[in-house]
């Protein structure tokens, strides 16, 4: 079953960018990466996946349901999203910016229940975040930041998780650390769709991959099947080999200069 | 680190030094009148004998309304600067970011030309004017802002500062024609509270209960909107909807106040910021934390305006931003050390 269909949509930033007639449906329980060049559209698909941005033609259904008539707090109780870079001027603390992940649950006036109190420190020790659990989210390394906003997505308890480029920035060690975080949860059940800049990472973690390019679904379906030389040669016009991961097998670019 | 001790720690010493100021306004004056009168007469005690009969009067009919009203007007700016900061995302918004304050300038300053502080209706016709011009401002800024059902806090921003420029050209407008209300002009936006009564207090009561219920009602919402409307978002608020009441009920504060005190500059920039470097930004805490230390604040400028060149009074507008100006530097100073 689809947790997320997107049926006919489009969508377009004026006259220089146009997202066009996208037929994708992410499977309830994939671990699916979205591929393509920098302008591709990626960014823009998962605004649209998430409900951020209303496509101007064709339709964004999450479990069957029109998105776009669902309350917000209802959507977010299934739906979490974590973006890029996402910085604030004010000074919370992680337990705080974790904490906001409850809201969806919470009426106005009412305090935090035992159980949001749970699912904030489940979230803080997936993430790894136990020991930062008190300090200031401002003072935070790149790495660090992008785990409090995973842990806030966690606390949400989706059933699906939107990220946008969740290891740009991050040196090697952080992004194998949260690859890791998210095939878990995946393992678990949840549901996670990640936008990737690096192409190898995707090939090794994902499950399905979707490529595109200028605004079209260029190739979709398991690694093996997308990361061919010639889709990488249509989708980012570089001359690639590829050659099977050593260990587990999974598709590999190696750059030809 | 800025835990629940901290909080905690902060609010009653708040709470310590309103209570202070409070009795130091009442007591402050050019009538002395011992503490222990003033306590008996405020707890509406059997007053010994001797006792002057204007002492009851000057206590609850001059100094205590007055006193109430610096407290109310300085905790209604410090949550609509609160409130402004986090809608905004931006630490360096104010009540008066959108206009409020221009408008509210253009009220007052035609109630004042056209005579009407003369009359007998005069001391409210001002203060109405001046809360008509307020509001009407948003309005101008809010429907201004408008771009296929969503008001992006640029345009919002943008519209807020040519209204308030726009504005702000018609009260020296005004202020140019105004001949012989030109000193009353002058000294309203100075900010002041000489003279202000129960009915002022009264009048501008109900406008700062519904605005500072709405704001504390969001409080959660302005958490996820501080971190930027798109993260507010996803976190399941309704964005569009929860802005355009804060927007709404924050102006609602600022305009109120302003109608009663004048023009008071300052506190709704310096009073949330000195609060978020004591207790962090959670607005659970900052929004009554603001409220308290910004009446903490104004009741003492108040006073302050009032002592320093006694019997002469300073208007508070220019004691806030004389006291607040240099204390903000010192923070932002400071921060940057830290």
């Amino acid at each position: 079953m689809a947790m997320i269909s997107l049926e006919k949509v489009s969508y377009s930033y004026g006259d220089s960018f146009r997202l066009a007639d996208i037929d994708l449906e992410v499977e309830k329980g994939t671990l699916l990466g979205i591929i393509g060049s920098n302008g591709s559209g990626k960014s823009t698909l998962l605004k649209l996946m998430a409900g951020y941005l209303v496509p101007q033609a064709g339709l964004v259904k999450l479990e069957g349901r029109p998105l776009g008539a669902m309350p917000r707090k209802a959507v977010a109780q299934k739906l979490a999203v974590v973006t890029q870079g996402a910085h604030s001027d004010f000074d919370f603390t992680v337990e705080e910016m974790v904490s906001l992940g409850r809201l969806p649950f919470l009426s106005r006036w009412q305090s935090e229940r035992p159980g949001d109190a749970r699912a904030v420190d489940l979230a803080l020790e997936r993430a790894g975040l136990d020991q930062f659990r008190h300090r200031p989210y401002k003072g935070l390394s790149g790495g660090e930041s992008q785990r409090v906003l995973i842990a806030r997505a966690l606390a949400q308890e989706p059933e699906i998780l939107l990220l946008d480029e969740p290891t740009t920035y991050l040196d090697l060690a952080y992004q194998q650390e949260i690859f890791t975080l998210l095939s878990r949860l995946n393992e678990d059940g949840m549901t996670v769709a990640a936008v990737l800049h690096d192409v190898n990472m995707a090939a090794l973690y994902c499950k399905d991959l979707v490529a595109l390019s200028r605004g079209e679904i260029f190739a979709k379906g398991s690694p093996e099947t997308v990361i061919t030389r010639e889709n990488i040669r249509a989708i980012y016009g570089s001359t690639v080999a590829v050659s099977p991961h050593p260990t587990r097998g999974r598709p590999q670019v190696t750059v030809l200069p | 680190m800025k835990g629940r001790r901290t909080r905690a720690a902060a609010f009653i010493v708040l709470a310590a030094l309103l209570f202070l100021v409070l009795l130091a306004g009442v007591l402050a004056g050019s009538v002395f009148i011992p503490v222990a009168d003033i306590l008996r007469i405020l707890t509406f005690s059997p007053l010994s004998e001797g006792t002057p009969a204007m002492w009851p009067a000057i206590v609850l009919r001059l100094r205590l309304p007055r006193v109430l009203a610096a407290l109310l007007v300085g905790s209604a700016l410090s949550l609509s600067g609160a409130t402004m900061q986090g809608l905004f995302k931006n630490p360096l918004a104010d009540p008066f970011i959108i206009g409020v304050s221009s408008g509210a300038s253009v009220g007052a300053a035609a109630a004042m030309l056209l005579g009407l502080a003369w009359t007998k209706a005069g001391a409210f016709a001002i203060p109405l004017a001046a809360f008509a011009g307020g509001l009407c401002s948003l309005f101008l800024v809010y429907s201004l802002s408008a771009s296929g059902g969503r008001r992006s806090t640029l345009s919002l921003l943008l519209a807020g500062t040519a209204v308030s420029t726009f504005l702000g050209a018609v009260v020296a407008l005004l202020t140019y024609f105004s001949g012989e209300q030109l000193q009353q002009v002058v000294f309203w936006m100075m900010g002041g509270f000489s003279g202000r009564n129960w009915l002022h207090l009264f009048s501008m009561l109900p406008w700062l209960g519904l605005g500072g219920g709405i704001v504390f009602w969001h409080a959660r919402d302005l958490d996820a909107l501080a971190q930027g409307e798109e993260q507010a978002y996803y976190l399941g608020v309704e964005v569009e909807r929860v802005k355009g009441r804060l927007l709404w009920a924050s102006a609602l504060l600022a305009a109120a106040a302003v109608s009663v005190s004048g023009l008071i500059g300052f506190v709704g920039l310096v009073v949330p910021h000195a609060m978020r470097i004591i207790g962090g930004g959670a607005h659970r805490w900052l929004l009554p934390a603001s409220a308290l230390a910004g009446g903490v604040f104004v009741v003492a400028s108040d006073l302050l305006a009032r002592v320093v060149l006694a019997p002469a009074e300073l208007p508070v507008g220019l004691v806030t931003a004389l006291v607040g100006g240099p204390f903000f530097l010192y923070l932002l100073k400071k921060r940057r050390v830290a």
